[in-house]
């Protein structure tokens, strides 16, 4: 589905992604794990290209980015960045609204996503941070995209409240690119994993071999869910 | 006498109104453009800025032989008046706009708006605020800088003023003070009722 080619990109003149082949699979959920500053949340934002690529390519449906038209591109891309990014100003109904395409409906999209209807009146302000988070996945639906980029959407909650969210990813039937420090997030929600750090590839490959991945930063994650 | 106040009162609404108008019309637009263009934005609300320093008066007797503003009369009060409204108005919506949260604006973008329909649903709304307060400070400086506009034959409130100075008679100075008072304080709260209108609701 989504295919990257030898993907280099800067930010403020610093090169923060080198090299990157690798590609994400349709309709399933592929977590892009490591450390901060690893170029993460990069990788996501060259996707839907809030940023462009220095050098390399990357294919989406089988078609070079910049063939795309940009808006129908990030229409077709839901994104949840790290802290929401709602709007405050707009109640949870336009929220909504505003970005929905057939067959999807408000009232439909705020269920599947765990979402009270009677809520769909407030604002953002007026949600817990659960509610709100179910707000920013039931937004990113709404136009019904193939394909669902979350940026560690999920660092900020309660353990408990985290479970049950990622429980909402996993009901999810697209192709997902998921964002995240946190091993056991990864293993539990994702069937592919790319593993970065300091802009480099590490490993690629399905979440059941990772474990067996020699990389000295990888071994010292998985010691981590030791004791 | 009462019916003299009422229109000099009317006169000075008008000055104010046009030039403000104006001013909006000119700043809010400027501002949107500094917000995208960094640099030279900076510079143009320095150039603004500088404005803001000369004198009122000197300002009134600068332009005066200038052709098409110049001349005594209305025309360049409204264009002098209009000058100094820009800035509060230019810098307050700067502010507000910059003051929008990056993530909201990345967002809006990120789930396929284009820029301007961020800018118009998104980014304006939430300045709002700010640029109703700098609509506001606007408004009650240029009411009591209007009042210079006498001075060239603009008419307004501030013509009381100079007829009681030149007379020393207290009663004429406080016909075109009080009423030039209460209409800023009117414009003020008038404003800030909008600006309520704006505030987001929260936990």
């Amino acid at each position: 589905m989504i295919n990257l080619h030898s993907v280099s990109a800067e930010r403020g003149g610093r090169n923060v992604l080198n090299n990157i082949s690798c590609h994400f699979p349709a309709r399933q959920t592929t977590a892009i794990l490591g450390r901060s500053g690893s170029g993460k949340s990069t990788l996501l934002r060259l996707v839907n290209r809030l940023l462009e690529t220095s050098a390399g390519t990357i294919l989406y449906s089988n078609r070079e980015l910049r063939e795309h038209n940009e808006f129908d591109l990030r229409k077709s891309i839901g994104f949840v960045p790290q802290s929401l990014g709602l709007f405050p100003n707009w109640s949870v109904h336009r929220q909504i609204a505003r970005f929905l395409r057939s067959p999807n409906s408000v009232t439909a999209l705020a269920k599947s996503v765990g979402l009270q209807t009677e809520l769909l009146d407030r604002y953002p302000g007026e949600l817990s941070g659960g509610e709100q988070q179910r707000v920013a996945i039931a937004r990113a639906l709404a136009s019904n995209p193939p394909a669902l980029m979350m940026d560690e959407p999920f660092s900020a909650l309660d353990p408990i409240l985290r479970r049950d969210m990622q429980d909402l990813v996993l009901s999810l039937d697209k192709t997902i690119l998921f964002v995240t420090h946190d091993l056991r997030e990864a293993l539990r929600i994702s069937k592919h994993i790319v593993f970065l750090s300091q802009g480099r590839l590490v490993f690629e490959g399905a979440t059941e071999a990772f474990a067996t991945c020699p990389d000295a930063e990888v071994q010292a994650y998985f010691r981590t869910l030791e004791a | 006498m009462i019916s003299d106040v009422v229109s000099l009162s009317l006169e000075h609404a008008i000055l104010v109104a046009t030039a403000v108008t104006a001013a909006a019309t000119i700043a809010i637009p400027a501002a949107i453009w500094c917000t995208r263009n960094p640099r030279p934005g900076a510079f143009v609300l320095r150039l603004t800025d500088m404005i803001q320093t000369v004198p009122s008066l000197a300002l009134f007797g600068l332009l005066l032989p200038l052709p098409l503003i110049g001349g005594i009369g209305p025309r360049l009060a409204i264009f002098v008046l209009f000058l100094y409204a820009i800035l509060p108005i230019l810098r307050n919506t700067i502010l507000g706009l910059n003051g929008v949260n990056q993530e909201v604006r990345e967002s809006a973008i990120a789930l396929g708006m284009t820029r301007w329909e961020s800018l118009r649903e998104v980014e304006l709304p939430l300045a709002a605020p700010s640029i109703l307060a700098g609509l506001r400070i606007s408004t009650v400086t240029t009411i009591s800088t209007a009042t210079v506009a006498a001075a060239i034959g603009a008419g307004g409130l501030g013509v009381l003023l100079y007829r009681g100075l030149a007379t020393v008679e207290t009663g004429l100075l406080l016909e075109g003070a009080v009423p030039a008072a209460f209409m800023a304080l009117a414009a003020d709260r008038l404003f800030q009722w909008v600006e309520k209108s704006y505030t987001l609701p929260h936990r």
